[in-house]
């Protein structure tokens, strides 16, 4: 019998990822699970009598009302990697569709850390509150889990990093993105380069990894890496879903009662964090057991 | 009525045009839009959109005793794919009433 001890990471793998920013990519399921869970996952939200939100711009959430995806985002599999690096306690804050239609263009570089994005969040009113101290880099408070659910090669409009970024900032997180409309813009309607710190700095110079994937395998990243995505020139359409996992001793929307972001505002009264493994010993951040449909999330304890 | 192409429409093209307007979901659908595209996306419906159009199909078809089968999302991005599954969920109603 397999325990989620045996799943967690190896000590080169914590290793790597402390040093590039990522690691992966992992197998989750197999490409034809992937496809169907996918399916059902797609059902379940366009049926969904208990959305989190109405908005079909900002798809984020999804596994707050979507069975297929609450059990998602307590994958043995993914949380023990998380576990590996965040330690016991985990809290899984927010997940995003990214979909990618062939002929779409690549997601631009950047790098973040507290989610200033939008026009809700500010420097001074982040989406996340970093209560521990960052400055050590051996603690990691913070890890992003992008699966996918097509393959992802570069044709399909895969994943890049520039390993090793997450060590200091090319951008300026706290400046406001705006949006130009006349401008081409490839960070969702904003134009991210704009928050470069030396203008004449060209990622496309550094050392780019490209983490290609089948359906069904999954990366871990630290956010402050610096990431974005290639094109999609292939015939198919690339379905990523990124799941981002915390430290509870990290605040989440503290001072931020609503979003607004790419043209469309949420508010955020639905919002809450779902335990994933461990305890919660800080209490700063609404926890959900069930999820909207009143299916009960799960909890997995080291060693289990 | 939604208008004609040059020859009558099939039997799936007629039904999912007629439905898709009923349920409001592409309020200027035509059987010649159906006969002509290739994509749904050309249809000018979301693929959300798209699965609640064929989720209440099926309902109103089979008066829930089939629901929409995951293995025909992937089938919903062409039009090929939508009308297979119309007429695929048409054939099990008349199964069904037969029975």
């Amino acid at each position: 019998m397999t325990s989620i001890t045996d799943l967690g990471l190896t000590t080169e793998q914590v290793e790597f990822f402390k040093e590039n920013g990522f690691v992966g990519p992992f197998d989750l399921y197999t490409p034809d699970e992937a496809k169907r869970k996918w399916s059902k996952a797609m059902i379940e939200m366009a049926l969904s009598k208990n959305k989190p939100h109405n908005s079909t711009i900002i798809n984020y959430d999804r596994h707050l009302d979507c069975n297929t995806l609450s059990e998602h985002i307590s994958r043995p599999e993914i949380v023990s990697k998380v576990r590996s690096l965040i330690g016991n306690d985990i809290i899984c804050w927010k997940s995003n569709i990214f979909q990618k239609l062939p002929g779409d263009i690549g997601t631009g570089w950047h790098q973040v850390e507290k989610y200033i994005v939008g026009e809700t969040t500010t420097a001074a009113t982040p989406s996340l509150t970093f209560t521990h101290d960052r400055s050590d880099p051996d603690v990691i408070q913070d890890v992003s889990v992008w699966t996918a659910f097509s393959p992802a090669r570069r044709e399909n409009g895969c994943m890049r990093f520039l390993p090793g970024s997450q060590q200091r900032w090319f951008y300026d997180e706290d400046r406001r993105l705006t949006k130009h409309p006349e401008k081409k813009s490839d960070f969702f309607g904003y134009d991210y380069s704009e928050l470069q710190l030396d203008p004449d700095w060209d990622p496309e110079n550094e050392e780019i990894v490209d983490m290609e994937m089948e359906a069904g395998q999954f990366v871990l990243f630290v956010e402050k890496c610096v990431h974005g995505s290639l094109p999609n020139t292939g015939d198919i359409t690339r379905l990523g879903y990124a799941s981002r996992y915390l430290a509870p001793s990290v605040k989440v929307y503290e001072n931020v009662d609503r979003l607004v972001e790419f043209g469309d505002t949420i508010s955020l009264d639905y919002h809450g964090c779902v335990l994933v493994s461990g305890e919660d010993r800080y209490g700063y951040n609404r926890i959900y057991e069930n999820n909207l449909n009143g299916y009960p999330f799960k909890k997995e304890s080291a060693g289990a | 009525m939604p208008s004609e192409p040059a020859g009558a429409p099939d039997d799936a093209v007629k039904n999912f045009v007629d439905f898709a307007l009923v349920q409001g979901l592409a309020p200027d659908l035509t059987y010649g839009d159906v006969a002509q595209s290739k994509t749904r996306a050309e249809l000018g419906i979301s693929s959300l959109n798209m699965i609640i159009l064929i989720a209440n199909y099926v309902e109103e078809k089979t008066g829930g005793r089939l629901s929409l089968e995951p293995d025909w999302v992937p089938l919903l991005d062409e039009v090929e794919g939508i009308l297979s599954v119309i007429s695929e969920i048409d054939r099990s109603s008349l199964t069904e009433q037969a029975s």
